[in-house]
C-alpha cells in the first residue's frame, strides 16, 4: 500500500508505518501482566517460565519462607 | 534453504523385500515411514544414507486390529492420526490415542507413524542443527565429536527422549514385534530403552519394527497423557506424562503407574506411583492427597537438562504439576492435559 505523503524528518520524506502502532501494544501487554499478578516483565517474550521465576523472585522478597504448592 | 542430499528410494512390497535390502546395503540403508524425523535429520546431514527403504508399500504394516484374547495390535505404520481417533484405542487405551493426538500439529499427524514415533531420534538443540553450525561449534558426541556441549566434561550423551507415544506406551505396558536377519522377536517396550542420549534403544539397524501390541484392558482401566509445550502447532514435548490407574468395581485403585518424557535420555518411570496410590478411592482429598505425594515423587526425580527449548527450571517446576493434573484427568476419565 502507497499512501502519499511527506515527513521531514524521515529519508526521501518517507513516513514509517509499522513501528508506531508496537510502541504502544507491548507496553500495555506488560502492564496487563503487571496488572494481574504484580510483576514486571521488560523482556520478550512473556513466557509462561518468566512469569514463574519473576513470581518466584516477588515472593521470596515478600515472605521468606513461602514454598510452591502442588 | 536447506537441501536434502542426494539418495535412492527402494519400496519394497513385502517384509522379506525390505529385510533383503536392509541386509544388502547395511549401513548405507535406512528405513523411511512417514519421514517427518528422518527427513529433516537428512537435511541436517545427521544421517545420510545412500538408499533409503520406504515401508509404504507392505500392507500388513498398516492399521489397527484384533491380536487374540483382547489383545490390540497396530501396525507400526498406522499414522499418529489414526492411532488417535481409532475408537479401540480410545477405549482400551486413552492415554496412547490422547498422546498420538498431540504429537505435532495435524499434517505431521497424518503424515507421521505410530512405528516412527517409538523409533523418534533423541533431540538436543546441539545436535538436531545443520552440518554447518555444527561444524562451526565443534561436533558433539551424539555425532562426529568427543565432548558433550550440555554436560561439561560428560562422557555420555543426554540428548532428550522426546517419542510421545513412548510413556504411554509403556504404562499401558505394550509390546513391540520385530523382525530381523533372525526372524521376529517381540519385546516388552520397557525393554527397549538405554540410558545413552547417542542410541537411546536396543534395536539394530537391520530390523524393522512390525506392530505394538496392547495388553486386554477392563471396564476399570483409566489412563491419560499431559504435554507442556510453548505452542500447540508444531512443539516437541517440553516434558510428556503418561498415567494408568485401575479401579476395582468400587471406584478403588487396585494398580497404578506415571512415566515422564522429555526429561533425560530415555523416558523414566516414577518410582513408588502404584504404591503410593493403592487401596485409594480415585475420588476426593484422599485421592488428592495421594495425586499429590507421586507428584511430590516425581519432582524429586525429574532433573531435566536444558538441551530442549522452555527453561529447565520451568520444565521441572511443572513436573508435578503436570503429574497431579494428569492423575486426576484419568481418575475422572478425561484429558489429555495440556495448557497450549
Ligand atoms: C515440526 C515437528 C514437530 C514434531 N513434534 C513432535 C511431537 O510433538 N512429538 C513427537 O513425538 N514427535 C514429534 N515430531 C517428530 C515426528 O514427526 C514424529 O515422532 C513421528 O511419529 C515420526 O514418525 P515417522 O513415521 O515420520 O518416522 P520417520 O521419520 O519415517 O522415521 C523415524 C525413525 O524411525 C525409523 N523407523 C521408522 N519406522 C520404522 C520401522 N517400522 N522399523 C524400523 N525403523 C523404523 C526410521 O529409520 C527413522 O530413524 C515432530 C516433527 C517435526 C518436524
Ligand atoms: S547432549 Fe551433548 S552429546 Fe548429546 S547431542 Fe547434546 S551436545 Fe551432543
Amino acid at each position: 500500500m502507497i499512501v502519499e505523503s511527506l515527513d521531514p524528518e524521515g529519508p526521501y520524506g518517507a513516513k514509517e508505518a509499522g513501528e508506531g502502532p508496537l510502541h504502544p501494544s507491548l507496553p500495555a501487554l506488560s502492564n496487563a501482566v503487571f496488572d494481574a499478578v504484580g510483576i514486571r516483565l521488560r523482556e520478550l517474550p512473556f513466557t509462561p517460565a518468566k512469569v514463574l521465576k519473576a513470581l518466584a523472585e516477588k515472593n521470596a522478597r515478600s515472605t521468606p519462607l513461602a514454598g510452591g504448592r502442588v | 534453504m536447506l537441501r536434502l542430499p542426494k539418495f535412492e528410494v527402494r519400496t519394497p512390497e513385502s517384509l522379506d523385500a525390505a529385510l533383503a535390502l536392509l541386509a544388502e546395503f547395511g549401513p548405507d540403508a535406512r528405513v523411511i515411514a512417514g519421514g517427518t524425523d528422518l527427513v529433516p535429520n537428512m537435511k541436517h546431514e545427521l544421517v545420510t544414507p545412500r538408499i533409503v527403504v520406504s515401508l509404504a508399500r507392505i500392507p500388513e504394516l498398516r492399521g489397527v486390529g484384533d491380536a487374540g484374547a483382547g489383545w490390540l495390535r497396530l501396525g507400526a505404520m498406522t499414522s499418529l492420526a489414526d492411532v488417535a481417533a481409532d475408537a479401540r484405542v480410545r477405549a482400551q487405551a486413552p492415554a496412547l490415542a490422547q498422546a498420538a493426538g498431540l504429537v505435532a500439529g495435524p499434517q505431521l499427524r497424518t503424515m507421521g507413524t505410530l512405528g516412527g514415533n517409538v523409533l523418534l531420534d533423541t533431540r538436543c538443540q546441539w545436535y538436531n542443527q545443520t552440518y554447518f553450525w555444527r561444524e562451526a561449534l565443534g561436533f558433539c558426541l551424539k555425532k562426529d565429536g568427543t565432548l558433550c556441549h550440555v554436560v561439561e566434561g560428560g562422557s555420555k550423551c543426554v540428548a532428550a527422549a522426546s517419542n510421545d507415544t513412548a510413556p504411554a506406551l509403556m504404562t499401558l505396558r505394550a509390546e513391540l514385534v520385530f523382525v530381523g536377519p533372525q526372524g521376529r522377536r517381540v519385546t516388552p517396550i520397557d525393554d527397549l530403552w538405554l540410558a545413552d542420549g547417542a542410541a537411546n534403544k536396543k534395536c539394530a539397524s537391520d530390523e524393522l519394527l512390525v506392530e505394538v501390541r496392547l495388553p486386554p484392558t477392563g471396564p476399570g482401566h483409566r489412563g491419560a497423557y499431559g504435554k507442556l509445550r510453548e505452542r500447540a502447532s508444531i512443539d516437541f514435548p517440553l516434558l510428556g506424562v503418561a498415567t494408568r490407574i485401575e479401579l476395582d468395581a468400587r471406584g478403588t485403585i487396585t494398580d497404578a503407574d506415571v512415566v515422564l518424557t522429555a526429561l533425560q535420555a530415555r523416558p523414566v518411570r516414577v518410582k513408588r506411583a502404584a504404591e503410593l496410590l493403592l487401596g485409594v478411592r480415585a475420588e476426593g482429598d484422599a485421592f488428592l492427597a495421594a495425586a499429590r505425594a507421586v507428584a511430590d515423587q516425581a519432582h524429586r526425580q525429574a532433573h531435566p537438562m536444558p538441551n530442549i527449548p522452555g527453561d529447565a527450571e520451568w520444565r521441572r517446576a511443572m513436573v508435578p504439576v503436570y503429574v497431579r493434573r494428569t492423575l486426576e484427568a484419568a481418575a475422572r476419565g478425561a484429558g489429555p492435559v495440556h495448557a497450549v
